[in-house]
């Protein structure tokens, strides 16, 4: 992989000088030959304009990363790193880190501006040929860097988000468009347990199919990255579902690991499933409400691939393929009338009268432990606003953060780093107390996990009284008996309480079951989805939510594409037209193979 | 709790019981809520008081509490605010609580009992009965995300060593379906009383209630009323009040300026949430 990296990021700076009357070259932090401590983040690709490198060091520094480049021509370079101080304060910015070129570190820190952004770093002499560079971390507490820019010309970089995607296109010499393409019967976006049920579904049934998949490993809110634990019932896909899931370990487990090494053999031994990991769509392209392609760019490389089907299944979570394509979305809490959702029990906790955007928050997990020595953890006054005296030494699912003026997507960013807040300042607080000495960090995690997102407008909406009069429908082919259950911010009510802790409300209901009609796009006519992006309503995603009930509407819609093939139908023919043949299969699942 | 808060402060201990003073002596003042015994709350439920300052609700449950070979009946007295959130309990004479083994409750269990049924969002909201005696395996150690498997950690703090079963049964009889009957009921009775008990509350729950039955032009008219409630800064309370406030109330200059005059007695928080709605420039 390393060689392939320099060739690619050789090719890219000979490409920017071509041509270039002021020589200066655009390196990518994610495209680094090592990254040492530091970590690819992807997640707000859509917000800030890239994945980018964070120190995710837990309070400790991380290793440097480091990457050789190539100069064509000798002279005084000046350095501009894009980054982003993410506490900004009345203190130091807590994600501190330098730069060096070929072994030498440039004094100014970065980390240090608001919001996403150039930093100048200070100029470097360089010669022609092979030459280093290098991210110091200074700090262990989340420094980032998106990329690094050098110019001979002391002329500030592209600062505007909405011209840096063409500014970037062109140092890097790249054109609109894919220059590889593949062809599949079936293209998935999104690996989490509704992707891979999905592909296992579509690939048993004969289909040659692409999984696309943002992240180095399956699994989604289940992997080793996020670790919780997959709940529900596996409904008509025990053997199926069985391949992908997690025991019901304690959340926050390394013991996720095992289960990500479970997961990808299993999907591995399906010949004609195309794996693609770490590489994350940024497009769907639709002619006359149909898809033709997916784009997507490897996380790393920056390679990029066209992915052509006849269908394409959503499982991103956040909804991005019907975004992309079209399709018709839903956000937020609907008012308590629009689908007759009241529940007097919980009034306005359970279902506003009034629509609003106060909807279930996403979390981080993470876990101390205690070690044989003692154990140092800074001070964090950039965290204490936000935890005030709260202390905790474990995160549980109720560590969570919703406000109605931030959106899950939009500000998914922000959400984060009040996560990290939050559990840095409650650790702090925990080691404050006698005998928590030797209590150290043993994982945190910095991707989020998401309950709640777009969801994309199928045929039906799926809704509370589905579920409350238990309306076995003749397309039901997802099962359910967890009980409903949506969150809410626990200082709504308890005024003393940190906005990162949220609370449940329960509707016990029985079995409830999930049409096929809520797992295709009303409009885009090739389009499937399935995992949290399913066409529901705030409260329809109560129950369903959770990752077995998901991975149940994954395999659903894997199974529906290879009716869709064998006719050459839209996913909604499959309902008006072949539905015995389409529920006979489903109800048969457990059979197959 | 609002005007209970004298009453809690005020418990009484009577034959391990809770008493609490002033609601059993007023039981005489009541009007029958739920005389026939439904499928969601099988026993006689009162509104006792409701023309006075103080009304609530009061049922005598009388229940079978069974685990998987024994059934023991349980009697008690219980009281509801209006809004359906359980506030106390009082033992029946020649009806003490008992735990699994039949040994009577002591003070502190009855305590325990109590701070149970007073959190709404316990364990026992979540878990199915036959979870009660499956929460010592270890794989049960988080009951994420809500439901399947309680911790056996949370489960200890939920209910009364030794009387899980009555812990259970009586937490969702308390906390139950009756929550709904007792709030469809204080709406339906809906009397200047109530609402004036309503809306001087510190529970939001009371104070939503009241203002659910509000149209615009209450909140056009009662402007004053509205500035009160903000200024206690309960943040469900404001962001209900503040979702209804959008448009023409807030284009009228001598509301915007009723609540700029207001804003240096609110606090940090409330302030902020008030200028994501109103320019308090």
């Amino acid at each position: 992989m390393k060689k392939i990296l320099i060739g690619l990021l050789s090719i890219v700076l000979f490409s920017c000088q071509s041509g270039e009357e002021i020589k200066s070259l655009l390196i990518e932090a994610e495209s680094f030959d090592e990254k040492g401590g530091w970590s690819v983040d992807p997640q707000f690709v859509e917000q800030m304009g890239s994945p980018y490198l964070i120190a995710h060091g837990m309070g400790s520094q991380v290793e440097d990363a480091s990457t050789s480049f190539m100069i064509e021509e000798k002279g005084t370079y000046h350095v501009w790193v894009r980054t982003k101080d993410w506490a900004p304060g009345n203190w130091e910015a807590p994600g501190q880190f330098k730069v060096s070129v070929n072994h030498m570190e440039l004094s100014t820190i970065l980390g240090t501006r608001e919001e996403w952004g150039w930093q100048y770093a200070g100029n470097i002499k360089l010669e022609k040929g092979t030459n280093t560079l290098g991210l110091i971390d200074l700090t262990g507490f989340n420094g980032r860097c998106d990329a690094i820019y050098l110019s001979q010309h002391k002329k500030e970089p592209e600062q505007d988000n909405a011209k840096m995607v063409q500014w970037r296109q062109k140092l890097r010499n790249e054109s609109s468009n894919s220059s590889d393409k593949k062809e599949y019967d079936l293209v998935i976006t999104g690996g989490g347990l509704a992707g891979c049920a999905a592909a296992i579904a579509a690939a048993e049934q004969g289909l040659k199919t692409a999984l696309i998949h943002d992240r180095p490993v399956l699994g989604g809110n289940a992997s080793n990255e996020i670790r919780v634990h997959t709940l529900g019932i596996y409904g008509h896909f025990e053997r199926i579902l069985k391949m992908i899931d997690t025991e019901h370990y304690p959340n926050g487990s390394p013991k996720a690991a095992q289960e990500d090494e479970k997961r990808l053999k299993n999907i591995q031994k399906y010949k004609n499933i195309d794996l693609y990991l770490d590489w994350r769509a940024h497009n769907a392209n639709s002619n006359d409400n149909y898809i033709s392609h997916v784009d997507a760019r490897h996380n790393q490389t920056g390679e990029r691939i066209r992915f052509k089907a006849p269908y394409f299944v959503d499982c991103t979570g956040d909804g991005w393929i019907g975004y992309w394509a079209g399709a018709e979305r839903m956000y937020g809490r609907e008012s308590s009338d629009t689908y007759d959702e009241h529940w007097e029990q919980h009034g306005e906790l359970w279902s506003p009268e009034k629509a609003d955007n106060f909807v279930m928050g996403s979390s981080l997990l993470w876990r101390s432990h205690k070690v044989d020595s003692t154990y140092v953890f800074p001070e964090v006054p950039w965290a204490m606003d936000v935890v005030g005296g709260y202390a905790a030494k474990e995160g549980s699912w109720k560590w969570e953060y919703s406000d109605n003026d931030l959106h899950q997507v939009d500000d998914a960013e922000q959400i984060r780093d009040h996560m990290l807040k939050a559990i840095y300042g409650s650790f702090y607080n925990e080691k404050q107390k006698a005998g928590n000495d030797s209590l150290s960090l043993e994982w945190v995690g910095f991707l989020l996990g998401k309950r709640e997102s777009y969801r994309l407008v199928g045929d039906h909406v799926y809704n509370f009284n589905d579920v409350k009069n238990n309306v076995a429908f003749r397309d039901s082919v997802v099962v359910e008996e967890r009980a409903v259950d949506v969150h809410f911010q626990q200082y709504l009510e308890k005024a003393h309480k940190p906005d990162f802790l949220s609370e449940a409300l329960f509707y016990r209901s029985g079995r409830y079951y999930v049409p096929y009609r809520s797992l295709y796009s009303k409009n885009i006519n090739n389009l499937f989805m399935a995992g949290r992006c399913f066409s529901c309503t705030h409260l329809g995603l109560g129950g369903p939510r959770v990752m077995l009930t998901t991975g149940q509407m994954g395999a659903a819609v894997g199974y529906a594409a290879s009716i869709c093939k064998k006719y050459n139908v839209k996913p909604r023919e499959v309902y008006e037209k072949y539905l015995d043949e389409y529920m006979a299969l489903v109800l048969s699942s457990d059979k197959h193979k | 709790m609002g005007v209970y808060k004298e009453y809690i402060c005020l418990f009484l201990w009577i034959s391990g019981g809770l008493l609490i003073p002033g609601m059993s002596q007023n039981r005489e003042d009541k009007d029958l809520v739920l005389g026939i015994p439904e499928e969601k709350f099988a026993h006689p439920l009162y509104l006792v008081g409701q023309k006075t300052d103080s009304a609530f609700y009061y049922s005598r449950i009388f229940t079978p509490v069974c685990d998987d070979s024994v059934c023991n009946l349980v009697k008690l007295d219980v009281y509801w605010n209006l809004a359906g959130k359980y506030l106390s309990f009082d033992t029946v004479p020649g009806f003490p609580l008992t735990k699994n083994d039949h040994q009577l409750f002591v003070t502190r269990d009855y305590e325990k009992l109590h701070s149970i049924l007073q959190d709404e969002y316990s364990v026992l909201s979540r878990i199915e009965k036959n979870e009660l005696v499956q929460t010592n395996k270890p794989e049960k150690q988080d009951g994420v995300d809500g439901y399947s498997g309680a911790t056996a950690k949370e489960l200890k703090q939920d209910v009364v060593e030794g009387a899980s079963f009555s812990s259970f049964t009586l937490w969702n009889l308390v906390n139950g379906d009756v929550r709904e009957i007792i709030r469809k009921n204080t709406i339906k009775q809906y009397l200047p009383k109530i609402e004036q008990q309503l809306l001087k509350s510190h529970d939001s729950d009371m104070v939503l209630l009241a203002l659910k039955n509000w149209n615009k032009e209450d909140y056009c008219s009662r402007f004053d009323v509205i500035l009160e409630l903000i200024k206690r800064g309960d943040a469900l309370v404001n962001f209900y009040i503040l979702k209804n406030l959008q448009g023409d109330i807030l284009r009228d200059k001598s509301n915007q300026q009723s609540i700029k005059n207001i804003m240096p007695q609110l606090d940090e928080y409330t302030r902020a949430f008030i200028k994501k709605y109103v320019d308090t420039k």
